[in-house]
C-alpha cells in the first residue's frame, strides 16, 4: 500500500516538475527535450491558453492556471496521503462541493461578471486536485479490495 | 446497436459542449468526466439494472464515452469552421506566432513550426477546412478525452453504485 503512496506522488511530482519546466531549462541541455516532451503530453490534457500560463520572470508553466492548480492540488492531497489512513470512502457531496467553485469561477469569468483571475482558478483548482484525487483513489482502493 | 446508445448519446452532448465557449472552458476537466458519468447512467436506465457497477465497466464506457465524444465534437468544429471559415486557431494566430518566439528552440524550427501554422490558417481561410488541423484535432480529443472519460467512469461507477445501490 506504502509503495503505491509513493509510487502516486513520484508521478505527479514528474508531471508538476514538468509543467514548470521553463523555470529550470538553463540548467541543463537535454531539458530542452523534456521540454518538448512535456509540452506535447500536455496539450492533450489543458487548452495551454497563452494567456492563462502562470507567467513571471519571463517564463510560463505549461498548463493553464487552472490545470496547474488542479494537478498540483493532486499532488499536496498525495503527500498528504502517505500520512494519512487509508480513506475508504469519501462523501461524493464532497466531490461536487469541491467542483463548485471551479464551476462558478469558469462560469462568472465566461459572462464577464469579473475579470479572470489567475489566484481564483489556481486556488480552485487546488481544491478540485485535492478532492478530486483522494475521491478517486479511494473508490479505485475500494474496487481493489474487493477484488475487481 | 442500442446498447451503444447511451454512449452516443452522452457523446453526442459532449460533443455539442466542446463547441460551447463556456463549456468549451471546462472541457478539459470537467465536462468529458461528467458526460462518463451520465454514459453510466444512461446505460443503467436503459438496461434497467440491478446490480451494481463493476470499476472495469465504469472504465471501458468512461473510454468509449471520450472516444465519441471526440469524434462527434470534432465533426460540429469542421461544419463550424467550414460555415464560418475561422476558428479558434485563426482567431489565436497572432498570439501563437509571439508565443513560438518565446520557445527555447533554434529560429530554423521556430520558422518551420510558423511556416506550418501559417499554411493551415490559410487553407481555413480561404477553403473553410484544413487537413492537418483536422488530424491534429482529432489525435488532441482521442487522447484526452479518453483519459478524462476514464477517471469520469471511474468517478461514475462510485456516484452510481453509492446512489443507486446502496454501495459504499
Amino acid at each position: 500500500m506504502l509503495k503505491t503512496k509513493f509510487a502516486i506522488v513520484l508521478i505527479l511530482l514528474i508531471w508538476n516538475l514538468g509543467n514548470f519546466i521553463e523555470f529550470y531549462i538553463h540548467l541543463a541541455d537535454f531539458l530542452l527535450f523534456f521540454h518538448l516532451f512535456f509540452n506535447h503530453l500536455f496539450s492533450f490534457v489543458c487548452h495551454q491558453d497563452a494567456e492563462k500560463l502562470i507567467s513571471f520572470w519571463g517564463k510560463s508553466t505549461l498548463l493553464c492556471t487552472r490545470c496547474s492548480g488542479i494537478y498540483f492540488g493532486a499532488f499536496l492531497f498525495s503527500i498528504v496521503n502517505i500520512f494519512t489512513k487509508q480513506a475508504k470512502s469519501i462523501k461524493t457531496k464532497l466531490l461536487f462541493f469541491s467542483a463548485i467553485p471551479l464551476i462558478f469561477d469558469v462560469t462568472f469569468t465566461s459572462f464577464g461578471i469579473y475579470n479572470y483571475s489567475k489566484i481564483i482558478a489556481f486556488s480552485t483548482g487546488i481544491v478540485l486536485g485535492f478532492v478530486g484525487l483522494q475521491f478517486l483513489i479511494s473508490t479505485i482502493f475500494t474496487f481493489s479490495d474487493n477484488g475487481e | 446497436m442500442k446498447k451503444y446508445y447511451p454512449i452516443l448519446i452522452a457523446g453526442f452532448i459532449g460533443g455539442i459542449a466542446s463547441v460551447i465557449p463556456i463549456f468549451k472552458s471546462l472541457s478539459c476537466c470537467l465536462v468529458i468526466p461528467i458526460i462518463s458519468v451520465l454514459a453510466l447512467y444512461f446505460e443503467m436506465k436503459s438496461t434497467s439494472r440491478n446490480e451494481p457497477f463493476k470499476l472495469k465497466e465504469g472504465i471501458t464506457i468512461g473510454f468509449f464515452t471520450g472516444i465519441s465524444s471526440a469524434f462527434l465534437g470534432l465533426i460540429f468544429d469542421v461544419f463550424i469552421t467550414l460555415v464560418t471559415h475561422s476558428n479558434e486557431l485563426v482567431l489565436g494566430y497572432p498570439q501563437m506566432n509571439e508565443m513560438l518566439n518565446t520557445f527555447p528552440v533554434d529560429e530554423l524550427t521556430k520558422k518551420q513550426a510558423s511556416e506550418m501554422i501559417k499554411n493551415v490558417v490559410q487553407q481555413i481561410q480561404n477553403n473553410g477546412f484544413s487537413l492537418t488541423y483536422v488530424f491534429a484535432m482529432l489525435v488532441n480529443g482521442l487522447m484526452s478525452n479518453s483519459i478524462f472519460g476514464i477517471i469520469g467512469g471511474i468517478v461514475g461507477v462510485r456516484i452510481l453504485n453509492n446512489k443507486f445501490f446502496e454501495v459504499e
